[in-house]
């Protein structure tokens, strides 16, 4: 299964792969001129494997290191270009968008038509239409008129003419109209409708009569495409065609007839037929009465009055007598750009005679423009019986006239009811204090039950505690929406001295939601007095002189007190023989602001810990941590306090809240403690969130570093489930192993690196030096027919050859990645020596990384540690001497081993050699290979 | 779409529109039996007995929509960003206002709601700025250290192999106005984010939430900046990558910082020269919350779309503010894929003398599609 069947194969693969070689060599060093062929092309993979760049400074000067190449090696690029259904080639677009934006920069016109003849080159020779695609967009990027004739080349294919039009709508050559006409053939044609778009885009007069055959079309999208040129275009000779609006067949076509004529009559306009064009406003204003027609009279109405300007009030004006308000709300904010006391008079003089919904419109439309001279009409409003017009009188006064209002607004509040109450309470928070606050005091003792309401949320609101005794006083009224509102106000207007009545009030306080305002405003009470050791005073001695629900409801509180003397107070109930009063005091304990508390939570957890429900355990925990997270110390402090909890903590909810607070420790030490979650299957996700935390850089934190820390997250990595934070995971570990001295074997690009497999290590000892060399090259081209980066990942066909390091290695660490399929096989050759065993694990239950070629010393792993396949795996290799270490996924699978030599069976390892990544007819991915020297 | 966008308050659901056929499977099965299934949204908008159309479709879609939809008469609920590029907003204006419809883009924090991890509402802040408590010019940072976060993980693949179309989904239709481009399942559904040619990666998703209500804070909400500029890796000309740091500079010097890598760890959410407000609503500016609370409020528009529909009453976020919103995200985007300082006229809604950017203003349709 192993090794001696691959032998044989692998020789038969060197003769056919060396046959193949020779002939390819034949063909290249016929010319001699070759070599100076070659050198663009070595210079734009050069370039390529720079891309994309990590800044716009980068950006340029890439791109100006492409434009150094010239039209050659911008052609070279494009030549590199693949359809995606083939290979990876986005180097080569990032290269070409970057060398677009820089040809297109203010002042390189000189740059732009070269790059432009580039591109239009290599489109002229690209056989893909995917491909040719690309490049076409390039031109919408980058082209310039020198574009126009080869993209209307394009105009008759049916999958490039519409990337071309696109292109050439964006370049807007002159002259591009014609090139689509001469495009545009007749109705059969598949591109059709995108030419007549694109012609009734650019407006083309002298397309009028190729235009209106089309117009006609039994095809509805030609028909369309054609009308909408026409209209686009303007030309009072189409007026017929565009006219024809009841032919629709449904309201949407009809209304999308009339939007088309109405388009066409604001390019007469726009074109200096004003009588025209006010023609079709009016005759569509008359003619589209119909319920489902609102909106053709609204943008007949517009262009009406953008024609007449001042002169369209009268129709404005007129337009109150619409029984549609959407029509009437149009009108009115066209009028919004007519201003002046002469029109504000024509409004007035209109709202007798008509509806009141009307009416109420112009009142709101007359508050938004800025004549005071509509005043005396607003404030008639507000004493009308109709209450939509007097909430708009209400809001229109405020908004024209502010806080000067207030007095003619006071005495609403008499009679508001709830939505005359919920206006007017917006119409005095929009005014200033100073007005506001004594205004509505003033109102109050005579105001309406809703209007009481309103009024205790503005001393609220405005945090009125001259007024507090209305509001105390509210809150014990009998009406429920005013108590309410009182309650929920307190919090903002009690005093110092209010604390006892706060206490009794909420003693006597039954429903859940008023007793929680309550909490809240004795808490802003007790928290204005200025000792702070003075604030849980009053609070404690009522506590201890209440039994049952009331004490629960005082103790509450008090973590947002707080003080020497509340803490006992609470640790004391915490002892509690009522199960409810003990449960509340913990919970309490649990919200302490002060750090003091910690210890007695502490406590508490391990006495409950003891006992059978760990309800408390786990309460006691959640606000220990909270504190010590919080805790102004340093790292190891805080660590000691946490060890201490962890000693306590048995279930996962419990282990989770302390990994919580070991993510928001940043330190080495506090990440080996979460590391050793990583391996418990309950924890590991919620550890691996954690130790992200920890380690990686957030505001105001550098980041943790480290070889140890770089271990620790490529584990953690395996369990973040969303790939984009995954990746950011590994290229923080990736970036920390380099800045430890490790070095990428793979680029994520190409493969530079690597070379393919000649034979093995004495065949190659035999061969003379020119022997190998062409061995070599043969095995290499054979490397890159089934060794291909996709994605940044080195992917394998399963039909080719083992990869080789370029280099080799004697002592080492190395990191790799690899994935494997159902039936998978594959392994790491060292010093060019197999192997650690990489299988599939639903075939071989003891699973990969050991060491297979084994003969005396241990050839199995130690335990399985596979992830199932089509998953990533990660390893870790040591290679120190004869002996090898490995571990997969965070476990060790080989201790420290001596690795056999199973091609000299009587002598040991070599000293040196290639690292090898094994082909075994399976596909095969390998990412991420970091290596490190050991010297 | 979400389940949550089968309730509307105030309004009936009557129809359903998908060109996937298992979505909208999924959907009728959990709607009211009498709510009728649609592939074309033309067909949904011939219906005259619906006033209001939900636009939750991917971003490439939303303007075209709207503008069909403006013209059908029907009043629009759309989702942010509003539009994917800044000339399609323009059209989006032209034809709601023309057609005297009722807009609104969906997102609400410039009046409700704390506004993500700044930990409180927005109103307190308008009312410090506009009672010049921080002084003026203002500059505002949006970064993981004021509480937002830019979601890059809305990235695109830059290699997709094409892929056959599952049965489900209209692909044409799906792409509709966008380029042609070979299916692969990364470009549609969970995922159409991470791409160009139908949105705009984490400033697509977010930015519209993070950036109204910042643009009401300035009161911007009629203008655009002037100047924009971006520093990051260089982007895919198909897949949205991640950015480091975006600049936005009005005309009269208040500036946004979106800064992607949370690289100004003091940073302030907003500073004048008179103040600073970080998270928290804490300020260097002592007794800052009890002078705000005394302020008066600022005027408040319709915050109830079903109420601003009944009574035609423009939407606190309408087509108007929100499209400057929009613009700004729109801009934010144009300076991180094309890596250099860029000049913008407010008033034309154009770049100065930058063609490249302007080509990114309005970006052809491919047909039949077209405004």
């Amino acid at each position: 299964m192993k090794r001696p069947a691959l032998g044989s194969e692998l020789s038969r693969l060197g003769q056919f792969t060396f046959v193949f070689a020779l002939l390819f060599l034949g063909v290249l060093s016929v010319p001699g001129a070759a070599e100076k062929a070659l050198s663009i092309p070595v210079k734009v993979s050069e370039i390529l494997a720079r891309f994309p760049a990590q800044s716009p400074v980068e950006k340029t000067s890439l791109a100006a290191e492409v434009f150094g190449l010239g039209e050659a090696g911008i052609m070279e690029i494009c030549r590199r270009l693949s359809p995606p259904s083939k290979a990876d080639d986005s180097l080569a677009r990032y290269a070409l968008e970057a060398a677009g934006t820089y040809a297109m920069r203010p002042g390189g016109e000189k740059g732009r038509s070269l790059y432009a003849r580039a591109v239009i080159k290599a489109l002229n020779g690209a056989p893909d239409p995917d491909v040719k695609t690309f490049l076409v967009g390039r031109l919408q990027q980058a082209g310039g008129n020198e574009s126009l004739e080869p993209l209307s080349h394009l105009l008759s294919d049916r999958r490039l003419a519409e990337p071309a039009v696109q292109a050439l709508l964006a370049i807007r050559a002159p002259d591009t109209d014609k090139a689509l006409l001469k495009a545009l053939g007749h109705s059969e044609e598949p591109n059709t409708v995108t030419l007549l778009t694109a012609i009734g885009e650019l407006r083309s007069r002298e397309a009028i009569g190729r235009i209106i055959p089309f117009a006609s079309s039994q095809d509805l999208n030609i028909r369309e495409a054609g009308l909408f040129a026409l209209a686009n275009i303007g030309d009072p000779r189409t007026e017929f065609q565009l006219s024809r609006i009841d032919i629709a067949s449904s309201p949407r076509e009809k209304a999308s007839a009339a939007a088309r004529y109405l388009l066409f009559a604001r390019r007469l306009f726009e074109n200096g037929r004003k009588d025209d064009a006010f023609r079709i406003c009016r005759s569509l204003l008359e003619k589209c009465t119909g319920p489902e027609e609102s909106q053709v009279r609204s943008a007949a109405l517009t262009l009406l009055t953008q024609i007449s300007g001042k002169d369209a009030l009268q129709d404005l004006v007129k337009a109150m007598d619409s029984p549609d308000p959407a029509f009437r709300a149009r009108a009115l904010d066209l009028s919004l750009e007519i201003p002046g006391e002469d029109a504000t008079a024509q409004w007035i003089a209109k709202t007798p005679e008509i509806l009141p919904e009307a009416r109420e419109q112009i009142i709101r439309m007359l508050g938004r423009r800025a004549d005071r001279t509509a005043l005396g009409f607003i404030t008639d409003g507000l004493k009308s019986d109709d209450k939509a017009i007097r909430i708009a009188a209400i809001e229109a006064a405020a908004r024209l006239a502010g806080s000067n209002i207030a007095v003619d607004l006071t005495p609403l509040w008499q009679t508001a009811d709830a939505e005359d109450a919920e206006a007017l309470e917006r119409a005095f928070l929009s005014f200033p204090t100073e007005v506001a606050v004594p205004e509505v005091v003033k109102a109050f003792d005579g105001a309406s039950l809703s209007a009481k309401a309103a009024i205790i949320e503005i001393l609220g609101e405005r945090g009125a505690k001259e007024h507090a005794g209305i509001v105390l006083a509210a809150a014990g009224n009998e009406d429920e929406s005013i108590r309410k509102r009182a309650l929920a106000a307190l919090k903002d207007v009690v005093r110092e001295e209010d604390l006892q009545q706060m206490i009794r009030l909420l003693q006597g306080a039954a429903e859940p939601s008023e007793i929680v305002s309550l909490q809240n405003a004795l808490a802003a009470s007790a928290q204005q007095i200025d000792d702070p050791e003075k604030r849980a005073d009053l609070v404690i001695k009522a506590l201890l002189e209440t039994r049952g629900q009331k004490r629960i409801d005082l103790l509450r509180p008090l973590s947002r007190i707080g003080g020497e003397k509340a803490l006992p107070a609470v640790v004391a109930e915490t002892q509690s023989a009522d199960l409810q009063v003990r449960s509340v005091a913990v919970y309490t304990l649990a919200n302490w602001t002060e750090f003091k508390a910690a210890e007695e939570l502490l406590k508490i957890a391990r006495v409950e810990d003891s006992t059978a429900s760990r309800k408390f355990v786990y309460l006691a925990l959640r606000g220990y941590i909270r504190l010590v997270t919080e805790f102004d110390g340093q790292a190891e402090q805080k660590l000691a306090f946490i060890r201490d909890a962890l000693a306590i903590a048995r279930e996962p909810e419990e282990i989770n809240i302390i990994l919580d607070g070991l993510g928001r420790i940043r330190s080495g030490e506090s990440l080996s403690l979460i590391a050793r979650f990583l391996e418990n299957p309950a924890l590991q996700g919620k550890a691996a969130q954690s130790a992200v935390e920890c380690a990686l850089p957030s505001p105001g934190f550098e980041g943790l570093i480290g070889f140890e820390t770089a271990r620790i997250l490529k584990r953690a990595s395996q369990f973040i489930g969303a790939e984009f934070d995954r990746e950011q995971v590994e290229k923080y570990a990736h970036a920390l192993l380099i800045k430890e001295g490790f070095v990428p074997l793979f680029n994520g690009k190409d493969l530079i690196g690597w070379k393919g497999l000649v034979k093995d290590p004495p065949a190659r000892a035999r061969m003379t030096l020119g022997t190998l060399k062409k061995e070599q090259q043969a095995a290499d081209e054979d490397m890159r027919r089934h060794w291909q980066v996709i994605d940044g990942t080195l992917v394998f066909d399963g039909r080719g050859n083992s990869l080789c390091t370029a280099e080799d290695y004697a002592d080492f660490e190395l990191f790799v990645d690899w994935k494997i399929g159902p039936q998978g096989d594959s392994g790491i050759y060292l010093r060019g020596s197999p192997q650690v065993q990489i299988w599939d694990p639903g075939q071989w239950p003891e699973g990969s990384g050991g060491l297979y070629n084994n003969k005396v010393g241990p050839a199995k792993s130690l335990l399985p540690a596979d992830k199932p396949v089509g998953e990533w795996n990660t390893f870790y290799l040591r290679m120190l001497g004869e002996r090898v270490t490995v571990y997969l996924n965070g476990s060790l699978v080989v201790d420290d081993a001596v690795m056999e030599n199973y091609w000299e069976r009587d002598k040991p390892i070599y000293p040196a050699g290639q690292i090898e990544l094994q082909a075994h007819s399976t596909p095969l991915y390998f990412k991420n290979i970091y290596i490190r020297e050991l010297k | 779409m979400g389940t949550e966008h089968l309730q509307y308050p105030g309004s009936r659901l009557l129809a359903v529109c998908d060109v996937d056929s298992g979505h909208l499977r999924a959907a009728l099965d959990i709607a009211d039996p009498a709510v009728q299934g649609y592939r074309d949204f033309r067909e949904v908008l011939d219906r005259t007995d619906i006033d209001i159309v939900h636009i939750v479709t991917p971003p490439h879609w939303h303007a075209l929509i709207s503008v069909a939809a403006a013209e059908a008469g029907k009043d629009i609920w759309c989702e942010k960003p509003m539009t994917r590029t800044i000339g399609e907003g323009i059209k989006v204006v032209e034809a709601v206002q023309r057609n005297g419809r009722i807009f609104r883009v969906n997102t609400w924090f410039r009046f409700s709601d704390d506004f993500y991890g700044l930990g409180m509402p927005v109103k307190p802040i308008k009312k410090a700025v506009a009672h010049g408590l921080l002084g003026w010019p203002l500059k505002v940072t949006v970064s993981g250290v004021t509480g937002f976060d830019w979601k890059f993980f809305w990235s695109g693949k830059t290699f997709l192999p094409p892929q056959p179309v599952p049965p489900e989904l209209d692909y044409e239709f799906w792409l509709g106005p966008a380029p042609f481009k070979p299916y692969h399942p990364h470009r549609v559904h969970t995922s159409f984010r991470g791409y160009w040619d139908y949105d705009g990666g984490g400033l697509g998703d977010m930015g519209m939430h993070y950036l109204d209500p910042v643009q009401y804070l300035l009161d911007k909400d009629g203008t655009s900046p002037v100047e924009v500029e971006a520093d990051g890796p260089q982007q895919h000309p198909d897949a949205c990558g991640s950015w480091r740091r975006v600049r936005l500079r009005y005309e009269d010097g208040c500036e946004i910082i979106l800064d992607g890598e949370s690289r100004d760890t003091e940073a302030a959410f907003i500073e004048g020269p008179a103040g600073k407000i970080f998270k928290d609503f804490c300020s260097d500016i002592p007794g800052l919350r009890e002078k705000v609370a005394s302020l008066p409020d600022p005027q408040s528009e319709p915050e109830d779309f079903a109420e601003a529909v009944r009574k035609r009453r423009r939407f606190a976020l309408n087509e108007e503010n929100g499209h400057r919103s929009c613009t700004l995200v729109n801009l934010a985007k144009i300076a991180v894929r094309l890596g250099r300082g860029l000049r913008f006229d407010p008033i034309s809604q154009r770049f100065v003398g930058d063609e490249e950017a302007n080509r990114l203003v309005d970006e052809p349709m491919r047909a039949p599609w077209h405004f």
